[in-house]
């Protein structure tokens, strides 16, 4: 597996090279995103706070297939960290390839993609440790943009952990997605189910099953504050590990995660450039030592397109 | 057995028989199409695009019927034919963005428009699908900016004040966008979307 990662991850990285040498032209659409996330626990016996940033670079050859690369530094500080010993401090590095297909018979774009994550941090915690992460998706989207449904497999390969045996989860993620309103609503169903191997790794969970629903709405151009959408994205039921490849995000130091809520919006200051900020509450429990606790936070994000 | 005469009578009835085979079989697409069978017509001169003076010609009718049928990727395979037989064609450039417009491909469609442009400057179909390209694209300054040279060079037309029209109101700039629909009815009463902004915005 570490070495098919490093495969991936080199003919990435040298393909980008290769690309951004020629964007130039008008078969290649380059975005770059910085974006930024803090946030504090409540109620947490340990944790205290967070910070995280990251920076993403995505390249389309015209809609054919497209290449993803981004870099995330993430901090957790502890309440009882004293010196910063328990602090964790974790680097994320991810990779990601499209291939588009267009189906006549069924009238949509078939979009297969594979997301390849590579994690490094200092955690003691067994629960941690650096991990190797592979996901395949598959979706479909109508030529209309009203209809998507995909599938998505996420294989995470916990090898560092300091139990010894390495700790392997996957994530089975369908959904289904509608466009209606003239496509001026889009609402998202997506479920979740994630198994680990080692219960006693995974605080006594063998399996886990969640829901997400998300809804988001473009507004007209008039709009209060020249906001252009917001979205409101839910979660019930219990995860543990999930991996989330539109944000290119792994939950891989937080504890079971529960009920949670975000409140998004998004600005257009100009055809180039997206803005989005987003606060939310995530609900967590950590079963080792029976403690209930929330995630507040707020993230920003600003996209260039050229 | 057949004298010089003969012989030339025979052959040369014989080569007309096939021109009128050949005319009535394109005759017989052309009907089919009106009809809207677009596949019986699509078959009628399909032999044509393997050989014959009417190769070119018969792709870009065969694309064409494909892409009436729903058949994007077939209709797009031709078009890519009949553009490699003649890469000056506008006809395909041209005609190779009805497809790819139907898939959402709206990349594809700013490609192709653009190379008709660099031929002809003005070709006002080419400006019209780049222009519906950046409106799906959401490109409102790029659209705000292109229907405005548009409409200098067609005064007289509603189709790129409309687009100006609709680039200015996602910008957020209600006054210009309500002045250009108006204008858009000055031309064309009966004009759906201008009619719809201005009932909704008075």
């Amino acid at each position: 597996m570490e070495i098919l990662f490093r495969f991936l991850l080199s003919v990435l990285i040298t393909t980008s090279i290769l690309i951004t040498n020629v964007y130039a032209g008008d078969r290649w659409y380059v975005d770059a995103t910085a974006d930024g996330k803090a946030g504090r626990y409540s109620d947490s016996v340990l944790r205290k706070d967070f910070y995280s940033a990251s920076v993403w670079l995505n390249m389309d050859y015209l809609d054919n297939y497209s290449f993803a690369f981004a870099y995330n530094n993430l901090k957790i500080n502890y309440k009882d960290a004293g010196s910063g010993a328990f602090n964790i401090a974790q680097e994320a590095f991810t990779g990601r390839f499209q291939y588009y297909f267009y189906n006549d018979a069924l009238a949509g774009k078939i979009t297969t993609q594979l997301v390849a994550y590579r994690l490094i941090n200092d955690s003691p915690a067994a629960m941690a440790g650096s991990a190797t992460i592979i996901s395949p998706k598959l979706a479909y989207m109508h030529y209309d943009k009203d209809l998507s449904v995909d599938i998505e497999y996420v294989w995470s390969d916990y090898a560092s952990s300091n139990l010894g045996s390495n700790l392997i989860i996957q994530q089975f993620a369908p959904s289904i997605g509608f466009g209606f309103n003239q496509n001026s609503d889009w609402l998202e169903l997506k479920a979740y189910l994630i198994t680990s191997n080692d219960k006693s790794q995974s605080q006594g969970e063998g399996s886990l099953t969640s829901a997400r629903v998300k809804w988001k709405h473009w507004l007209d151009p008039e709009a209060i504050f020249g906001v252009n959408s917001f979205f409101i994205d839910a979660l019930a039921g219990q995860r543990i590990f999930a991996v989330d490849n539109e944000t290119y995000t792994v939950f891989n130091l937080e504890d079971i995660q529960q009920e949670s809520v975000l409140l998004g919006f998004g600005w257009r200051p100009g055809e180039d450039f997206d803005i989005s900020a987003v606060a939310g509450i995530e609900k967590y429990k950590n079963k080792i030592i029976d403690n209930t606790y929330n995630r507040e936070y707020f993230y920003i994000s600003l996209t260039k397109h050229w | 057995m057949f004298n010089r005469n003969s012989a030339t009578f025979i052959i040369t009835f014989f080569i007309s028989l096939t021109c009128s085979a050949d005319n009535l079989m394109w005759e017989r697409s052309l009907e089919l199409e009106k009809l809207g069978f677009y596949e019986r017509a699509a078959t009628a001169i399909e032999i044509y695009m393997t050989r014959g003076d009417d190769m070119e010609y018969a792709l870009l009718r065969y694309a064409y019927l494909k892409y009436k049928q729903g058949e994007y990727n077939v209709s797009i395979d031709h078009y890519d034919k009949a553009i490699h037989l003649n890469p000056d064609s506008l006809d395909a450039k041209l005609g190779i963005t009805l497809p790819y417009m139907a898939q959402g491909r709206w990349r594809r469609v700013k490609v192709y428009t653009r190379q008709v442009l660099t031929i002809s400057d003005w070709n006002y179909t080419a400006h019209e699908r780049l222009m519906m390209a950046e409106e799906a694209m959401k490109k409102w300054t790029t659209l705000d900016r292109h229907a405005a040279e548009l409409t200098t060079a067609y005064p007289s037309d509603a189709g790129a004040l409309a687009y100006y029209a609709h680039a200015n109101a996602m910008q957020g700039d209600v006054a210009m966008a309500i002045a250009a629909y108006e204008k858009v009815l000055m031309r064309d009463p009966e004009h759906i979307e201008a009619n719809a902004y201005l009932g909704d915005k008075k």
